[in-house]
Parts: C-alpha cells; structure tokens; sequence
C-alpha cells in the first residue's frame, strides 16, 4: 500500500465498507486495523458500515452518511479514507473534498467504474477481492512467521481459471511456503480435499450445496463444525496448532453466498470461539433509509422494509396522484350547490326588481355583447396570424427539401462526371490515335500502304490479319517495355539495320511473338516500312478496342444511375429466393478472386412476391460488396433462413468491414469505402430502396473481422 | 545499346493507359520506350527497371487517384530520387488546390484536368521532352 500515515500526531483512519455481508466487513475492519496498527500503533480506526450494496439506499442515504462521518471526525485528524465496496468508494469520492479533508483514499473492490473514478480522482485502488486475499496472506505471514502453509479460501464462479493461476502467482511470492487453494467447492471436491490433506491438515471449505439438520445451508462457522463432526478432522484445531494460532483469510467473490460462506468461515478462525468485539461503531443505514425503486428491483416491496427504516422515493400514492382531481370534483359540488342556492335567490329578488332593472339589465347585455363581439374578433385575428405562419413554415419545409434535393442532384451529377472522366479520356486518346493515323507523313496511312511494293507489300498482306486480330481482342494488355527489349535484341543478332524501331512496331502489332525465320523477314533490309504500316494498322484496331471499353464502361455508369434513380414497384411475380440468389452467383462464376470462396445454406427455400431482376441486382451488389471487401481472399457465407413470416438472407463475410465514419450512413447515396475513383457509392442505396419497396428492410452489423448484410422480405405463405 | 529515353504512364484505369501509351507513341514515334504501370508501386518499380535496363526515364504521366499509393506521394518519391525527370499530373477539377501545392513541392513540368482536350496530352509531352 502506498500509503504513509501523516509523521506527526495520533492519525484516525476512516475504514468505509459497504459488502453485502456483515461477517466479511468485521472481518476486513480487523485485517485492516491490525495491518495498519503495525506501522501506526496510535492510530484510531473509525468504522464505518454502508450496506448500500445488499439494500440500496436512496441519495439520502448518502448525505446522510456523509453528514454523519463529519459528526464523527469532528475535531480528528484524518489520515487516511479506507473504502471497501462500490458504494463505500463512491461515498468516500464524492464526500471527499466537502467532509474528508481532501486525504488519500484508498478502495477496493472488482474494476468497475466507479474504480475506474477513484483512480481518475488519484485514489489508491486494490484489484478485487484478489488484492485483498493478498493483502491478508502478508499480514497472515507477518503475524505467524513459523507457518509454513497457508489455506486460501476461495470462492469463485466462472473465472475460476484466472484465480487458479493467480494462485500460482501467489505462491512464487512465498518460496519456502506452501500456498493451498481450495476453489470452487462441491460435494466431490471437498471429500477430494478432504481425503488428499486429512494427513496434512484442513483448509477452511464451503460448500453451498451442504444443509444441516434443519434444512438450511450450512455456512461459516456451521459448515466447519458441521466438517468436525460428519469427518472427524478437528478444523479449528489443526489450524491453531498448524499456523500457531493464526489466520489466513478467506475472500469471496461473484457469488454473494459464496463469497459471505468464505467470509463467515474466516471471521470463525480470526475469533477462534471468541465473541466479536460489542463497541464497533457502525449504523445500518439500509434500515434507515430504503429506495422505493431499489425495492422493486430486487422483487421486495415496502411491506418488508424493516420497522422504523423510511421509504424513499415513492411514487405519489392513489390518493395523492389524483388528490386534484378530487378536490376539484368537491369544490364543483359544493360551488353548484352554491350556486343554485342563489339562483333561486336571485329569482325571488328579481321577481321583485324585474321592473326596476329592465333597462339597466339591457344596457349591460348590450356592453357584455360589444365585448364578446371585439373578443370574438381578436381570435379571429389571432386565427389568422397562426394560419399564415403554419403557411409560412410548409414554405420553409418546401425549400429545406427542395434544397436537399439540389444537393443530392448535384453530389449525383459529380459523381456522374467523375465517372465519366476516364471513358471520355480514353475515347479522346484513342480517337487522337486514329487522327494520327490517318495523317501520318507523306499523306497518311492510305499513301504509306500505296507506297509498298513487292517484298514488303507482301509482308503486309501476310500479317495485316493478325495484326489486327492481335489489336481487336478484348483484353486490353499494354506493351511491356520488356517484351519489346527481348525483340530488339533478338532482331540485333539477325543484323537487321534499326531493331529499336522494328521492334517497337512488332511489339505495337502484336506480333512480338515471331518464330526465327518469321523474324528474320522483318530484319531484312527495308522491312521498317512494313513492319511501320502493320503497326499503324494495330494501332488503329486498338483504338476501337478502347473505344468500345470505354463506350461500355460509361454505359454501365449511366445504367447505376438510372437503375438508382428508377421507381421500384412492388409488382412482380412469385420469386424462389434460392433461385434467384444462384442467378447472382452464375454472374460471378469465374470472376471469383482467388483465395475467395461462397458457401450457400439453404435450410429454407421461401418464396417471395419481388421483380426477380430487381431481387438478382439487389444479391449482385451485396456479393460484389462482400468481395471488394476481401481483396486478400476469405469466405462469404450466403444464408436463407425463413423467421417467421419473414425470409432472412444473410451475406456474412470475412472482409475488412466498414469505417465507423461510414456505417452510420451506409444505405445513404455516396457513401463508400472505395477510393473516389471507384464506383459511385449507389449500390447499397439501391439495395435499400428495392428491398423496402417490396415492405422488407436491409440491416448492417460488424463483426470481429467482416460484416454481416441481412435482408427480410415477407416471405411467400408456404403452400 | 546507348541510353535510350524512356516515358512511364501510371493509371489505374486499362483503357485510359492504353490509350495514352498509344496516342503519345503516335505524337512522338517509335524513338522512345514506353512503359506503363497500373499502380504507384509498380510504377516505382517500373522505374527501377529501366534504369537497370540502361533506359533514362524523360517523362512520366501519373493519374492523381488511384487505389493505394495516391498520383501526389508517387510523384514526391520519384523526384527524390530523380531530380531530372519531367512529370506530368492528370487529375479530376476536384483536386485543385492540393495540385498547386504539389507543383511547387515537385515542380510539376505540367498539370492536366480531366477530360482533357484533344492533343493536350501530346502537345505537353512533346514540350517536356525537348525542354
């Protein structure tokens, strides 16, 4: 503990706890008071009691508690606020600037957040229950330096893996001793302990399961008597004689029995048959204060709140929640009564003053109808005012959206351009080429085809077919520079005059795979023209190629588009979601990335009601998607599952998932994770749109490594 | 074989590379090697070829966005290590400002936006190749 007491003067420490068990926090009060005294002897502990945690209290609770420590460390000097339980290092936290004198505080407890806030606040925090068994093992230890073996009693529930090696690191601490856990106790294990250490001596056990005579559980001191008699090993005993005496603790956690058992068992062999000490100063605040919410939570109600404990925080009762209401109704009764009672005294009197008052009455109903009638008009008015702004507003409302629109239209048309760049920049160059072509020196292409004769005109005739058809086929491989510098050289060693230019223009009509003797026909003494025109010839049979590439790419940018912008109609007929899935999948047949695989589980085979086009376009951009995610390979699993009255189809990958920046607008136009260059960002828009025009709904959830897209669609009654 | 003068084309974009590569070869005939590369790295390394090869690389083209290593990083690595070559930068109007920047940094030879117009690309070569 990295806490020093203050040098001068008797210190008083402040020990807050707040467990659920009242054995386990006397028992910490003395682990604690005597750790401390050792180095502190004059120190006075204070402590303090906050079972917030078995029966919450309310915000008074809090105060109050607070108030009253300030009562008790009137006039003292604190040294130090020790806080054990959550609730106990919340008090000390929030109280510490106002009550405690702004001192250390030191906590423990499991790491939760209110932990994490103590250290936030620089308090000095123990790690769970682990700590504290640490703690008391040091302290055992260092009172009863002859033993040789200590028993840790511990209780856990699932993390009984960490504790053991926690254990381990327990006992590397304390080479010449024996550190002897007992975890996780059950019928079997405690006869197991019981059977391998009856020659060794007996750790302190508990075991949950185990009920006495009377049908309670046996716990504490009751289990160990209980293991004294049924086993005849003297528990007790053996560990007096063993440890000289003494102690090592036992602590609890996750389970609150278990952890109150451990507690119960180690507060029995701290006392060793003495009674606890009577003068510890401690309130119970649960039977004080109880929080009417908190009641509820734990399935109690204020019936069994203890006699004298206040409930706080209810609810207004029946008659206090309509207590208005009520009144009111009384008052009604009483004024109507009233008010008869002087109606009928006011027809008596004006019986009698009828006469009297006729013209006066008739000058006041004509002053109280001026009035009603201008009153009568400022609402009108009013009515008015209220109608122009509702007016005013829908204007507003009008131009928000039509402006929103604009923004969509012009993000879409950018988009489009952009797109559209390298198509147009294609077609440019290629048209370039051609014009090129057409106006080569000397009169262009036609007067250099003219211009050959003989040998080399031969030449031509004999290679112009496969020039072009070199040029003409579909994939749009560039010349590698490599390719031409193997030709060059190879022209080289048949003498031919220029095999730089030859080779290049071998390499341009695609004729860079020649065997020898072909080769040799070019090498011949002015073969350049021919080999020139071939590969004008190429050049112009590539520029359709890239024509017609760029022509289709653009093409397929407008078709986004339009497919984007069309109306979807929930017509269409009945669809098999597993056919039209294994349409979509056909598209990709042998376009599969390698590394990449798909694997379908149709367990169900519903049917929908969906344009079946409109249903493959929807797969094909969810498959595409999940591919371009995982450009490394990984699998795709494609599920059909019917969930009710609803199909499920999930595209679950193992890509590279989504950006958080784009998850929250994933099924908004533009949104992608492509780099600008590619694709518009429309895809999952569209699936949005399509999948909601036929009442179903696209879903998006990331997984530790990929996403997973599900799309419901009212599914087809199986007939 | 002498030193020969070489032009490296980079873009993302198959059609657009042939095309280009075509188009210069027709603007500046057979006299100088052309090589292209899909992306920035294996422009870098196209580099690294000719040099090996004996090629001096005179030009090189690069498209600003691409997949990976951006046109602006490629062109700052190359002119670490080549303080002679011209670079020509093709790019969409959405990168502007950041293209001013980058010419004052690399001292691009020439920008061009994209669609660019009919014998643009030729026409700058051609200069960039005879200044």
């Amino acid at each position: 503990m990295a806490v020093t007491p203050s040098s001068a003067g008797p210190n008083t420490v402040l020990f807050i706890s707040s467990g659920s068990s009242e054995e386990r926090a006397y028992l910490m009060e003395q682990a604690f008071e005597t750790a401390w005294k050792v180095r502190d002897p004059d120190a006075s502990i204070i402590n303090f009691r906050f079972p917030a945690i078995s029966f919450p209290i309310g915000e008074a609770g809090y105060e109050r508690a607070a108030g009253t420590l300030s009562e008790w460390l009137r006039g003292k000097k604190l040294a130090i606020v020790v806080a054990q339980g959550d609730p106990a290092i919340d008090l000390a936290v929030r109280f510490r600037d106002e009550y405690f004198a702004r001192v250390p505080v030191l906590g423990c407890e499991a790491y939760n957040i209110r932990s994490l806030r103590l250290q936030d606040e620089g308090g000095v925090f123990l790690y769970g229950g682990q700590n504290f068994a640490e703690e008391l093992l040091k302290l055992g230890f260092a009172l009863y330096p002859k033993a040789r073996r200590a028993y840790l009693i511990v209780s856990v529930g699932p993390a009984v893996d960490s504790y053991r090696s926690y254990v381990e690191a327990l006992q590397a601490k304390y080479p010449g001793r024996e550190i002897v856990p007992v975890l996780n106790p059950d019928q079997a294990s405690v006869d197991a302990a019981l059977g391998s250490s009856s020659s060794k001596g007996f750790a302190a056990l508990l075991a949950p399961g185990w009920t006495g005579a009377d049908g309670k559980p046996l716990l504490g001191k009751n289990l160990i008597r209980a293991i004294e008699e049924g086993y005849g090993v003297p528990v007790l005993s053996f560990i007096k004689e063993y440890l000289g005496g003494g102690l090592v603790g036992g602590v609890g956690v996750s389970a609150q029995d278990l952890g109150k058992a451990a507690a119960g068992t180690g507060l029995a062999l701290v006392l060793d048959g003495r009674a606890p000490p009577a003068s510890i100063p401690t309130e119970n605040l649960a039977s004080t204060f109880v929080d009417y919410g908190a009641l509820l939570r734990f399935g109690s109600s204020p019936a069994f709140v203890p006699r004298g404990a206040e409930v706080t925080n209810r609810p207004p009762s029946l008659w206090i929640r309509y207590r208005g209401l009520i009144m009111t109704a009384i008052a009604v009764l009483l004024a109507s009564t009233l008010l008869l009672l002087l109606l009928l005294e006011a027809r008596r009197r004006e019986r009698n003053l009828l006469v009297r008052t006729n013209g006066t009455l008739e000058r006041k109903v004509e002053e109280r109808t001026g009035e009603l009638r201008s009153a009568n008009e400022e609402l009108y008015a009013s009515n008015e005012n209220l109608k122009r702004m509702i007016r005013r507003t829908e204007a507003m409302q009008e131009t928000v959206l039509r402006h929103e629109r604009e923004v969509t239209l012009g993000r879409l048309t950018m988009s489009i351009a952009h797109e559209l760049n390298t198509p147009l920049g294609a077609i440019s160059s290629a048209n370039e080429a051609i014009r090129a072509v057409l106006a080569l020196e000397g009169g262009g292409v036609a007067e250099v085809l003219a211009s050959l004769e003989g040998d080399r005109l031969e030449l031509v005739r004999r290679y112009a077919g496969r020039a072009l058809e070199g040029a003409l086929r579909p994939q749009l491989d560039a010349v590698s520079a490599g390719s031409i510098a193997a030709l060059e050289a190879r022209l080289a060693a048949l003498s031919c005059a220029d095999p730089a230019a030859i080779a290049a223009d071998l390499a341009d009509a695609c004729l860079d795979d020649l065997g020898e003797e072909e080769l040799r026909l070019f090498a011949a003494k002015d073969a350049g023209a021919a080999a020139n025109a071939l590969c004008h010839l190429a050049l112009v049979g590539r520029s359709t190629s890239i024509t017609a590439a760029a022509v289709a790419q653009a093409v397929e940018v407008l078709r986004t588009v339009r497919e984007y912008l069309s109306e979807y109609k929930a017509d269409g007929a009945r669809v098999e979601l597993r056919h039209s899935i294994e349409s979509a999948l056909f598209l990709f047949k042998n376009r599969l990335p390698h590394g990449t695989e798909v694997k379908t589980d149709f367990s169900d085979e519903p049917s929908v009601m969906a344009n079946e086009a409109v249903l493959v376009r929807v797969w094909v951009h969810l498959i595409q998607n999940a591919l371009e995610a995982m450009p490394d390979g990984g699998v795709l699993a494609i599920s059909v599952r019917r969930k009710g009255s609803l199909a499920a189809v999930s595209f679950d990958d193992e890509g590279t998932g989504v950006a958080p920046s784009i998850a929250a607008n994933l099924f908004s136009p533009f949104a992608t994770t492509k780099p600008p260059a590619e694709g518009l960002g429309l895809g999952l828009a569209y699936c949005r749109k399509a999948i909601e025009a036929l009442s179903g709904s696209v879903a998006f959830a990331a997984k530790a490594k990929g996403s997973v897209f599900t799309v419901l669609v009212p599914a087809e009654e199986v007939p | 074989m002498s030193a020969r003068r070489g032009i490296l084309i980079v873009d993302d974009e198959a059609i657009l590379l042939l095309a280009i590569r075509q188009e210069l070869r027709l603007a500046l005939g057979a006299g100088y090697v052309f090589e292209t590369a899909m992306s920035a790295q294996a422009g870098l390394d196209a580099i690294e070829d000719l040099s090996r090869k004996g090629v001096e690389v005179a030009l090189i083209i690069s498209d600003w966005l691409m997949p990976g290593m951006r046109g602006d990083e490629f062109l700052k690595i190359v002119r670490i290590g080549h303080p002679e070559v011209k670079l020509v930068m093709l790019s969409g109007h959405a990168e502007a400002e950041q293209m001013q920047n980058l010419a004052a940094e690399v001292q691009l030879f020439a920008s061009l936006g994209k669609p660019y117009r009919k014998n643009e690309l030729s026409e700058i070569a051609k200069r960039a190749l005879i200044a």
